[in-house]
């Protein structure tokens, strides 16, 4: 579905990643994992279209994304649950969700995906007429991900879902996108909470300094010896 | 002193118009057109011209509004829209230097064609008013104004509150790159929202145009916006209003006490005052 093949990217100069080849095929749910500054949001920045790659393709169902606007490439069905949340925090928790479903073709469905949403987080329901920088955390990243809902797209990018949360409502959260994964969605996961990351996910990446180092099933990275030792804090014993 | 009190009122809605279009441009874009008070007068030469073809300067704001909301957008393609990725502090730097060569080719400009002497536009009922109760007066072209200007806010509240664009475009104003992963064309938002900026300027133009302007007055009412826009609360569309309206009424009573002298003065010794009490204006949020 996504193909990402032999990426570069850079912040004017300094190159931030390097030959970077990954796949995402219909239906998965793949992770990225990586410490800070590995390069896993420039990444995500590069394929939503915020950064143009200097080198290689990028493609979506067959579509080149290279030189697309960060709009066009919601409209092809790629959406993007940014770091820290993002939701616009003078607006009410329903005008947030009616942002996300700007695409022409989310639009007609408004209601329907609306009561989906309320369905998946009825906190939100409560908090409909609130201002969202009212809400916690917690509740934020649970509009954060109703918005992308609401554009009715196939593919969605979760950046640090549960960075700045607490242990419950990570786990809620992780709920949350197992049940949207089953549901069709493919996912690219992005995290540096590496165990329940890598117990969720299908496949996953290991992001070193802006290169894939590893690519396993998750399954065989949670007992690879060298992933234990630097992601699962384990003794290599 | 109600005579007073509702010239201020209907200065201060002319006031909170301008404002509306500064604020406009700098709470969704972060762009500080300096220009706008230049552009509101280009419109009252273009209101003068259609006065001369015969036509009523009331009737001709729609068609003011459609060609400057239309020089808005070219302008915007021509010298605004290369600072759209910049970071906030440097869209303010570089717009307010842009706008400010072009404040300076409007106005010279301006003055080459038409020469810097004052002009007006004077329909049959210019200076007419009515007698609501004796002694107590309100001049016809200045509440037909306030009507317009009444109108045209609720219409703007209408389109950011009901539309999908216009909430797209109060999503852009509050984190565009957010606004831009839901979909939205966040350069297309700018454009559209610099062109109503312009296209606002139209009611001022004429409004201005029955009083009395020259190419070099342009600033002077920019100014007068700006700081309706700062007591308002930069960036706070909605606090324009009351801010318009409170300036106005100042400055009337000032008159009322001191004499017309010391309108701009007193204006703008209670407009530091306030800023020296409420640093964010008088309806600013508090900074995050």
């Amino acid at each position: 579905m996504l193909k990402v093949e032999h990426l570069d990217a850079h912040y004017e100069d300094l190159q931030v990643i390097w030959d970077l080849s990954l796949e995402v095929s219909q239906g998965e749910l793949v992770a990225l994992i990586g410490s800070n500054g590995s390069g896993k949001s420039t990444l995500l920045r590069v394929i939503t279209g915020l950064l143009p790659p200097t080198q290689g393709r990028l493609t979506y169902k067959g579509t080149l994304l290279n030189n697309l606007t960060p709009h066009e490439i919601v409209n092809l069905g790629i959406s993007m649950v940014p770091e820290n949340r993002r939701v616009f925090p003078k607006m009410t928790v329903l005008a947030n969700l009616e942002m996300g479903a700007f695409p022409n073709k989310a639009r007609e469905d408004k209601h329907k995906s609306l009561n989906k949403v309320y369905e998946v987080f009825p906190l939100l329901r409560e908090r409909a007429q609130q201002f969202a920088g009212s809400l916690s955390g917690g509740e934020q990243q649970m509009l954060a991900v109703g918005r992308a809902l609401m554009s009715k797209n196939e593919f969605f990018l979760l950046d640090e879902m549960s960075l700045g949360l607490g242990p419950i409502i990570v786990q809620n959260i992780f709920e949350v996108v197992i049940q949207i994964n089953k549901e069709g969605i493919s996912i690219l996961l992005v995290e540096q909470n590496v165990p329940v990351t890598l117990r969720i996910a299908d496949r996953a990446y290991i992001l070193e300094s802006g290169r894939i180092v590893k690519h396993d099933k998750a399954k065989k990275l949670l007992n690879d010896p060298y992933v234990k030792g630097a992601y699962l804090g384990t003794s290599i014993g | 002193m109600l005579q007073t009190l509702t010239y201020g009122i209907l200065n201060g809605l002319l006031y909170s118009i301008i404002a509306l279009g500064i604020s406009l441009v700098f709470g969704v874009m972060s762009y500080l057109n300096i220009a706008h008070g230049s552009l509101i007068i280009l419109g009252s030469y273009g209101s003068l011209y259609l006065f001369y073809f015969g036509l009523d300067p009331f009737i001709s704001i729609p068609i003011l509004m459609v060609s400057l909301f239309l020089v808005g957008i070219i302008l915007f393609k021509l010298l605004y829209s290369r600072f759209v990725s910049l970071v906030e502090g440097l869209k303010i730097q570089k717009s307010l230097l842009v706008s400010f060569g072009l404040m300076l080719v409007i106005e010279h400009g301006a003055t080459m064609i038409w020469t810097s002497d004052e002009k007006s536009i004077s329909p049959f009922y210019s200076g007419m008013s009515f007698e609501v109760f004796s002694g107590f007066r309100v001049p016809l072209i200045g509440l037909a104004g306030g009507f317009l200007a009444i109108i045209v806010i609720i219409a703007l509240h209408l389109f950011f509150s009901r539309t999908y664009f216009g909430k797209s475009v109060i999503a852009v104003s509050q984190d565009p790159e957010a606004a831009s992963l839901m979909g939205v064309n966040v350069k297309r938002a700018f454009l559209i929202s610099f062109g109503l900026s312009v296209c606002l300027g139209a009611i001022p133009s004429v409004l201005i145009g029955l009083q009395a302007f020259s190419p070099s007055v342009g600033i002077e009412w920019f100014n007068k916006g700006i700081i309706v826009v700062m007591l308002g609360g930069l960036g706070n569309i909605y606090g324009v209003f009351p801010a318009g309206l409170f300036l106005g009424i100042v400055e009337a009573i000032s008159v009322f006490f001191f004499g017309a002298p010391y309108r701009e003065i007193t204006g703008l010794v209670i407009f530091v005052l306030v800023l020296i009490v409420f640093p964010n204006g008088l309806f600013g949020s508090i900074p995050e």
